[in-house]
C-alpha cells in the first residue's frame, strides 16, 4: 500500500531508472521524463475543462429558469455528459475561414498563442502535498506575469482580423484588463506578506487556518478583480454575446474559435484553483498527509465550489459599461487595495506572529472586518449624497 | 557551465542591432522598439557580471529593476510624444519633423 | 554541448533572430510582435542566469506593459499602411556599418580580456535579499524611492501630453 499513496512522486524515479537503464546519459534522461511530465500535466485543464463546460451550461440553464443541454438520444450521453465532445467534433469540422484583408499570420497565431498560455499557468499550481509540475520560487509572480502576457494575443487576435468592431473591442479588452491588474497584484501582495514566500507551495502550507478567514477583504479583492481580468460577467463586455457578438474574436470560426473558447475556460477554471490555492487552502484536508493523492481531490473540490460562485455571477448580475468598469476600479478598488496593503503590514507588523498562533490570524481579521466596514460607510454616506444631489436636481428642474 | 564571453557577445550583437535600428528606420516607434532592444541588451550585461563575479550580493538584479524602472518611464513618456506629434503634425516620421531646421 | 549550453543557443537564436527582425521588417506591427518575441526570448537568459524574478518581472514590465503601449501607440498613429513611405532613411548603410564596426570593436574587447569570473553559487533566498536590499536604509532605498518619484513624474506627464485639448 505504501507505494501506492505516494505513487505520483513514485513514477518519476522509476521511469528515470528505465530510461537509464536503456542508455540515455544522465541529463537527457531527467530532460524526457520532465518532458513526459509536462505533456500529462497539460492534460489535467483540458479535462477539467472539458466537464466544467457542460457543468457550466447546466447550471446557467437552471438559473435562468430552462433545463440546457439534455439527453435527446443516446449520442450525448446520459446528461449530456459528452455534448462539449459533439460540440468540439462539430467545430473540427467546420470551414475554416479567414477574412480576405487580414494578415494571415498574425491572424493564425493568435490563438494558439491563447491556448499555450492558458496552460502553461498550470506549471506552478500545487495539486497535492509534494505534487506539483514545478515548485518555482516565484510561484504566484509568474502566475500573474503570464497572465498579462495574454494580452498581446488579444491584440493579435483584434489587429489580424482587419474588422474595425474586433479591433474596438480588442482595444477595449485590454485596457480593461490592464486596469484591473491593479488591485489584483495588490491583493497578492498581501497575502504574499502574511504568508511570507512567493511559492505557491508555501502559500498552502502557510494556511493552518484558510486565508479566506484571516483576511476576507483579499480575497474577495481578488475574486473580484480576477473576474474583470478573466472577462466573465458582469465585466462580459470584452464578448457580450448579445451586443457585440463575440468582441474580438468574431471573425474567428471553426477550431480557432474552439481555441478560444477553450482558452477562456481554462482562465475561468485556473482563476478558481488559484483563488482555493490562495484563500482557501490549496490541497489540504483531512487524511492528506497519510495518502497525498486525496489532496488533489481536496482541491478540486474547492475550485468547483469558487467555479461555482464564478458561474452564480455569470448567470445573475447585469453587464457593466465600459466607463462604469474602469470608474469602479480606480476609484474604489485601488484605493481599497491599496489601503488593504498598508493595514497588512501594520498590523503584521504589530502583532508579530511569535506573539502566539491566533493573534495575529485574529488580529488580521478584526482589522480586515474595521476595513470593510468602514467601506460600507463610506459607500452609504457616498449614495446618500448622490440621492440627494438628484433629488435637489429634480426639484430644480421640474417648475420650469 | 556557460562561459561569461557568450552572454557578453550576446549582449554585444543585441546591442548594435538596436543601434541599427535606431539610426536607420524612419518611424518614430520604430526607432523606440530600437531604444528598447538596447536597453534589454544592456540589462543582459548587468545580470551576467552580477551572477559570474558576486551572486551573494543583491545590487546586480536591483540595478537591472532600476533599468526597468526608467526604460518604462522612457517608454511611455516617447510614446505620449510621438501620439501628440501624431495629433499636430500628422506624421510619425522624424525626418519630416524639421520646423526647427535651418 | 551541456544541456544548460543547448539551452542558450536556442534562446540566443531566438533573441537575436527577432531582433534582426524587429529592425527590418517594413510593416511596424509584425516589427512590434517580433519585439514581444525578442523580450520572451531575453526572459529565457535570466532563467540560465538564475534571475528567475528579472525573468517574471521581464515578462510583466515588458511584455504586459511596454509593449502593449507600443502596439497602442502603432494603432493610433496608422501611416504604415502606406506604401510610398520607405522604411529606412538614406543612410541606413552607414547605419549598418557603425552597427557592425561597434559590435567587432566590442566583441573583440571581450574575447581579449581576462574576466574575473569566479562562479560562486547563488544562494536560495536571493529574491529575499533582494526585497531586503531594496529597503534597507544602508542599502538601495534611496534609489528606489526615486524611481518610484521617476514613474510617478512619467505617467503624469505622459497623461498631460498625450491628453485632448
Amino acid at each position: 500500500m505504501e507505494p501506492f499513496n505516494d505513487f505520483i512522486s513514485n513514477i518519476s524515479p522509476w521511469l528515470q531508472g528505465l530510461l537509464e537503464g536503456i542508455g540515455l546519459p544522465d541529463v537527457w534522461a531527467r530532460v524526457v521524463v520532465l518532458g513526459i511530465g509536462g505533456f500529462a500535466l497539460a492534460f489535467v485543464p483540458l479535462i477539467a475543462v472539458i466537464f466544467l463546460i457542460w457543468a457550466a451550461r447546466k447550471l446557467i440553464a437552471r438559473m435562468q429558469d430552462r433545463i440546457g443541454p439534455n439527453n435527446s438520444g443516446p449520442y450525448p450521453g446520459p446528461y449530456a455528459l459528452f455534448q462539449t465532445f459533439a460540440d468540439a467534433i462539430k467545430m473540427l469540422t467546420k470551414e475554416d475561414v479567414i477574412p480576405a484583408a487580414a494578415d494571415r499570420w498574425v491572424f493564425n497565431i493568435a490563438p494558439i498563442v491563447i491556448l499555450t498560455i492558458a496552460v502553461l499557468i498550470w506549471a506552478v499550481i500545487p495539486l497535492g502535498k509534494d505534487i506539483t509540475g514545478s515548485d518555482l520560487n516565484i510561484g504566484i509572480f509568474y502566475v500573474l506575469a503570464l497572465g498579462s502576457g495574454s494580452m498581446v494575443s488579444l491584440l493579435m487576435a483584434g489587429w489580424g482580423s482587419d474588422n474595425k468592431y474586433a479591433l474596438l473591442g480588442a482595444l477595449r479588452a485590454v485596457a480593461n484588463m490592464i486596469s484591473y491588474e491593479v488591485p489584483q497584484i495588490l491583493s497578492v501582495i498581501a497575502v504574499v506578506m502574511v504568508a511570507g514566500s512567493l511559492s505557491m507551495q508555501e502559500i498552502t502550507k502557510a494556511q493552518n487556518v484558510p486565508f479566506i478567514f484571516v483576511m476576507p477583504v483579499t480575497a474577495l479583492l481578488f475574486f473580484v478583480s480576477s473576474l474583470a481580468e478573466a472577462g466573465r460577467q458582469p465585466y462580459d463586455l470584452m464578448e457580450a454575446d448579445s451586443e457585440i457578438v463575440a468582441g474580438y474574436f468574431v471573425e474567428y470560426s471553426g477550431m480557432k474559435f474552439g481555441q478560444f473558447y477553450l482558452s477562456e475556460f481554462m482562465n475561468n477554471f485556473a482563476i478558481s484553483v488559484i483563488t482555493a490555492t490562495l484563500f482557501l487552502g490549496g490541497w489540504q484536508g483531512p487524511f492528506v498527509d497519510s495518502v497525498p493523492i486525496l489532496g488533489s481531490l481536496w482541491l478540486l473540490l474547492k475550485s468547483c465550489l469558487v467555479f461555482f460562485v464564478l458561474l452564480w455571477c455569470w448567470g445573475t448580475l447585469p453587464r457593466l459599461r465600459i466607463d462604469q468598469m474602469l470608474n469602479f476600479n480606480w476609484k474604489f478598488l485601488t484605493p481599497v487595495a491599496l489601503v488593504n496593503v498598508c493595514i497588512v503590514a501594520l498590523v503584521g507588523k504589530a502583532v508579530p506572529s511569535s506573539a502566539g498562533p491566533w493573534m495575529q490570524k485574529s488580529a488580521l481579521l478584526g482589522a480586515n472586518i474595521l476595513l470593510a466596514l468602514a467601506v460600507l460607510g463610506a459607500l452609504v454616506v457616498a449614495g446618500r449624497q448622490a440621492r440627494r444631489r438628484d433629488v435637489s436636481g429634480q426639484q430644480e428642474a421640474s417648475p420650469a | 557551465m556557460i562561459p561569461l564571453e557568450w552572454y557578453l557577445l550576446l549582449a554585444a550583437a543585441l546591442f548594435c542591432m538596436g543601434l541599427y535600428g535606431v539610426l536607420s528606420r524612419r518611424n518614430g516607434v520604430a526607432i523606440l522598439m530600437g531604444v528598447e532592444l538596447m536597453l534589454n541588451a544592456v540589462n543582459i550585461n548587468l545580470v551576467a557580471f552580477w551572477r559570474y563575479t558576486e551572486p551573494a550580493a543583491a545590487t546586480g538584479q536591483a540595478f537591472a529593476l532600476f533599468v526597468y524602472a526608467v526604460a518604462a518611464a522612457e517608454a511611455a513618456v516617447g510614446l505620449a510624444l510621438i501620439i501628440a506629434l501624431w495629433r499636430t503634425r500628422n506624421t510619425v516620421v522624424l525626418e519630416e519633423i524639421d520646423l526647427l531646421k535651418g | 554541448m551541456t544541456l544548460q549550453q543547448v539551452l542558450f543557443i536556442i534562446f540566443g537564436i531566438i533573441t537575436l533572430g527577432a531582433a534582426l527582425a524587429v529592425v527590418t521588417r517594413r510593416n511596424v506591427f509584425h516589427a512590434a510582435l517580433f519585439l514581444i518575441l525578442a523580450f520572451f526570448g531575453v526572459a529565457g537568459l535570466y532563467v540560465l542566469l538564475e534571475a528567475p524574478f528579472l525573468a517574471a518581472a521581464q515578462l510583466f514590465i515588458y511584455v504586459g506593459g511596454i509593449s502593449i503601449l507600443i502596439i497602442f501607440a502603432i494603432m493610433l498613429t496608422r501611416d504604415m499602411m502606406n506604401p510610398n513611405v520607405a522604411g529606412y532613411n538614406r543612410q541606413w548603410w552607414l547605419a549598418a556599418l557603425v552597427a557592425v564596426a561597434l559590435c567587432g570593436m566590442m566583441g573583440w574587447v571581450v574575447l581579449n580580456h581576462n574576466w574575473p569570473a569566479t562562479p560562486g553559487d547563488v544562494p536560495p533566498e536571493s529574491i529575499i535579499n533582494l526585497g531586503k536590499a531594496l529597503v534597507d536604509p544602508a542599502g538601495l532605498v534611496l534609489p528606489f524611492e526615486v524611481a518610484s518619484v521617476l514613474l510617478l513624474v512619467a505617467l503624469i506627464g505622459a497623461v498631460t501630453i498625450a491628453r485632448e485639448r
